[in-house]
């Protein structure tokens, strides 16, 4: 078999003339449209909106924003919201350093089963898992833990929804971890403890603190599940996106609730940007190696 | 001997932790769902025109076509938003990069609130699209935003790190072959990330079907008309019938489960060959993991 | 390659095909087939479905599809591969199905961007040659570029060597390797041994015990044995002082033969004498035209 060359012309032979401006003008499109498209829908859906919020927020002037901040059932909120963020925050990035730990490093039967209970909050409507926890420490419950209208409580259900961030965050880079310079660290006479502080947790590092953003942010921002199990009690149990709902519910105009939502916003994203900074430094030392 | 004992204490702290924060409340509300919500169901289906079950009908319906509409648009835009962000360098791209993963961070009553500010009676737009006819919040069009707004990243961050990795030279083989643009993008771009689009849809519908917080204030939570599974769920609860309130909670938890399964279904294709990366773990699950934050 | 292909723009220039400008048309309009270093091969489709990918494009009907993957996979020798996916193939058989793929639109020009450079060698040899007997079966103007210099002198009719980005010299493997017209190509195209910083092909250099006419005196440093070639390394004499240490390093390359003759061991006295008709940075060779042919 020949393969002609210019004899059987294929049909990707170039037409002389018309050949060259079509694709250009398809190009050129392409090049606009998807993009545009895209900001267009963003904008229209997040964009315009947030700032719409932000806007709102104003709607009474600085002193009506800063008035409303500062009312003290908001501002209360404010400060529950942030302390529990935090402190749930904690727990679960060593509680999700210790399961990523066992989920990587460990085998024993039924870790699959563990793997899948660990995105169990993930994919559970919020609203379900505020239920499932009120059914088990709530006034119903069979243990008599009624952990209901506590901060215990509104703190159990921020556990239960950050939880799957926490691991998920850490277990891909402790998978991907070079067992190397542990056995190196072994050899040299370092006991396990010593390879887990100076070697292990260096690493991860930069990943729990991926987790504990994610986390930190969800927890933040978390309604749901805390409907039920909070009780809503100002300056108890009364989170910020629960007061914020309260205030749209109960005000005259839309501006508390933006003020409030605001500040929120910037508190998570300020936090955030904290939070990124020090994982980007903890992550640099590799260079120094 | 000092270690087995770290190694066993390791494994029982952690399931314990587990099993009391995770396992066995779900196991509990389980168990709920069939003592008590069941016989409810059971007594609702013979008598069908009961209030509970055509609220119940309605939620089911509503949610559904909500999750058909919001799916396939954030589906549209996550690709499109990925192939931009992974192809082109413009300015802006670190803005549209931030500005996706921005909805992750806001409180889903945030998200109603912004909504009703702007498409609201009183709202930015809402005043001329009313004089249109068209009504957006309490009705679905606002559902369905609300619902696209906290779903947006998934598609994208599930999509893009799998456009990276893929890299152009497949399509710029196809170039060379004769392929026009389109062609390329049918036949060689999108099959190649079937699988991630595959994991990035079936979040953003888990995301979608659980959607609560931003609801409760776009939806007017209208017994019947406006109410979704989970708003229905919680009224429910409201209205102190906790056997209702529990039965629907366990339909929601089984979609839920439907819902992990092909999770975990399309992350395992998604990580084997030829999407698993020359290093091995595709670094999709990590930017997957930044998914979600919203809380429903 | 790739602005042949017409996957990158040039700044300046045009690109020439058979006579036509080419230059402003996309590559899918161009009668070009390209074949990547690392396949490029569409990884969710399988043989079959990559080799008909460019007919299909062109909305062919099926049956003709059908008949010429047939062929092609007959001709690549892949036939029994048709169902498999790329990432049950080997590297050679990847390549090979690569090649298929980019023959089947009958281009008027075959580019390979250095399409044997992840294979192993031995499979690199085996394919080169195939290669070789494919193009005088198709007759398909092909542009290979690599920078393993046994293989193109193997494989090629005519040689380019491009140095950062400069064309040096145009010529057939025969030209480049016996009237290099620079340095640059004398030392990448062929082996090559230097004395006191002129290049000289290794065999244009002899040893002997006794001295000639215009020979250096030097002494034996290291006698290595591979195969069929033995090489000697050698130290200058210095002419005087201050000169260069480096330029006094030297090697030969004796056959086995005359380095048995010989009997050579570190530390002997030997002269070292270069050919007459060796060549060196002076010979006549010219460019070719600068513009890219092809």
């Amino acid at each position: 078999m020949t393969l002609g060359t210019a004899a059987g012309a294929p049909e990707g032979a170039p037409a002389r003339g018309r050949g060259g401006r079509l694709p250009g003008v398809g190009r050129a499109a392409a090049r606009f449209v998807a993009p545009g498209t895209a900001v267009v829908y963003l904008s229209l859906l997040v964009l315009i909106p947030i700032a719409a919020v932000a806007a709102n927020a104003f709607g009474d002037g600085w002193s009506g924003f800063w008035g409303s901040v500062h009312n003290p059932e908001s501002w209360a909120a404010l400060k529950l919201t942030i302390v529990s963020a935090l402190v749930v925050v904690v727990i679960n990035t060593i509680a999700g350093t210790a399961i990523a730990w066992v989920l990587v490093r460990d085998e024993f039967p039924g870790k699959r089963i563990v793997a899948s209970v660990v995105d169990l909050p993930f994919a559970l409507p919020t609203i379900v898992a505020g239920l499932t926890l009120l059914s088990l420490y709530g006034p119903d419950s069979p243990f008599h833990l009624n952990a209901a209208g506590t901060r215990f409580g509104v703190w159990l259900a921020l556990a239960f929804v950050t939880l799957p961030f926490s691991v998920r965050a850490v277990q891909p880079v402790l998978a991907e971890l070079d067992r190397d310079a542990e056995e190196a660290a072994s050899s040299l006479g370092a006991n396990s403890a010593t390879v887990l502080r100076r070697i292990v947790l260096p690493s991860l590092a930069p990943a729990m603190l991926s987790g504990a953003m994610l986390a930190f942010a969800r927890a933040m921002g978390e309604y749901g599940s805390l409907v039920f199990i909070s009780g809503d009690k100002p300056f108890s149990t009364e989170v910020a996106s629960l007061r914020i709902f309260n205030l749209y519910e109960s005000s005259q105009s839309t501006s508390p609730a933006a003020a409030l939502s605001l500040a929120l916003l910037l508190i998570s994203l300020v936090v955030l940007l904290v939070f990124g900074a020090l994982r980007r430094r903890l992550a640099r030392p590799e260079v120094t190696l | 001997m000092k270690r087995l004992l770290g190694r066993y204490g390791l494994r029982t702290a952690v399931l314990g932790y587990l099993a009391l924060l995770v396992v066995v409340p779900v196991g509990a509300i389980a168990y709920r769902a069939f003592a008590s919500g069941f016989v409810t169901a059971w007594r609702n289906l013979a008598n069908p025109d009961g209030a509970s079950t055509s609220g119940f009908v309605h939620a089911l319906v509503l949610t559904l076509v909500v999750a058909l509409i919001a799916v396939p648009l954030n589906a549209v835009f996550g690709v499109v938003a990925a192939l931009v962000l992974a192809r082109r360098r413009f300015p802006g791209a670190a803005l549209l990069d931030a500005a996706i993963d921005l909805p992750v961070a806001v409180s889903p009553v945030v998200v109603g609130l912004a909504l009703v500010l702007v498409y609201g009676r009183a709202g930015w737009f809402g005043g001329w699209l009313a004089r249109q006819g068209i009504q957006v919040i309490f009705s679905i069009p606002g559902i369905v935003m609300a619902s696209a707004f906290v779903s947006i990243p998934y598609v994208t961050r599930a999509v893009l790190p799998v456009l990276q990795e893929i890299g152009t030279e497949q399509e710029q083989a196809a170039a060379t072959l004769g392929a026009g643009p389109w062609q390329i993008f049918w036949r060689v771009t999108l099959p190649s990330i079937r699988w991630g689009l595959a994991y990035g849809v079936t979040l953003t519908t888990a995301r979608v079907l659980g959607e609560y917080g931003a609801l409760s204030i776009v939806a007017g939570n209208v017994v019947g008309h406006t109410q979704t599974l989970t708003l229905y769920v919680g009224y429910l609860f409201d209205e102190s019938d906790t056997a209702g309130a529990d039965f629907g909670a366990f339909i929601l938890a089984a979609i839920t489960l439907a819902v992990l399964a092909l999770l975990s279904i399309s992350k395992a294709e998604k990580g084997s060959p030829p999407w698993r990366s020359r290093f091995g773990r595709s670094r999709s699950d990590l930017a997957v993991s930044s998914l979600s934050t919203t809380s429903p | 390659m790739r602005v042949i292909a017409g996957l990158e723009t040039p700044d300046t220039g045009r690109v020439f095909i058979d006579g036509d400008d080419v230059t402003g048309l996309a590559p899918k309009d161009r009668g070009i087939g390209f074949c990547f270093q690392h396949y490029a091969l569409f990884r969710h489709m399988t043989v079959w479905e990559n080799v008909a990918f460019g007919l299909k494009v062109r909305h062919r009907p099926k049956d003709e599809i059908a008949k010429k993957v047939a062929e092609l996979l007959d001709l690549v020798r892949l036939d029994g591969q048709a169902a498999r996916y790329p990432s049950q193939l080997s590297g050679g058989q990847r390549q090979r199905m690569a090649l298929a793929r980019a023959l089947i639109v009958e281009p008027r020009v075959l580019l390979l961007d250095e399409p044997f450079g992840a294979l192993d060698a031995l499979v690199s040899k085996e394919l080169r040659a195939w290669l070789r007997r494919l193009h005088d079966e198709v007759h398909v103007t092909t542009v290979l570029v690599t920078h393993d210099q046994e293989e193109a002198m193997e494989v090629a009719d005519n040689l380019a060597v491009i140095n950062l980005g400069r064309l040096e010299q145009v010529g057939t493997p025969q030209q480049l390797y016996d009237e290099p017209v620079n340095d640059f190509v004398l030392t990448f195209v062929g082996p090559a041994t230097s004395i006191r910083g002129e290049y000289f092909r290794p065999h244009n250099v002899s040893v002997s015990r006794v001295p000639a006419p215009g020979s250096h005196q030097a002494s034996v440093i290291r006698v290595a044995h591979l195969g069929f070639e033995v090489r000697v390394e050698l130290r200058l004499d210095p002419d005087g002082a201050g000169e260069d240490e480096k330029g006094l390093f030297a090697w030969a390359q004796l056959d086995r033969d005359t380095a048995q003759l010989l009997a050579l061991n570190p530390g002997d006295r030997v002269h070292v004498v270069t050919d007459e008709g060796s060549p060196s940075a002076e010979a006549p060779a010219r460019l070719d035209g600068a513009t890219s042919e092809a």
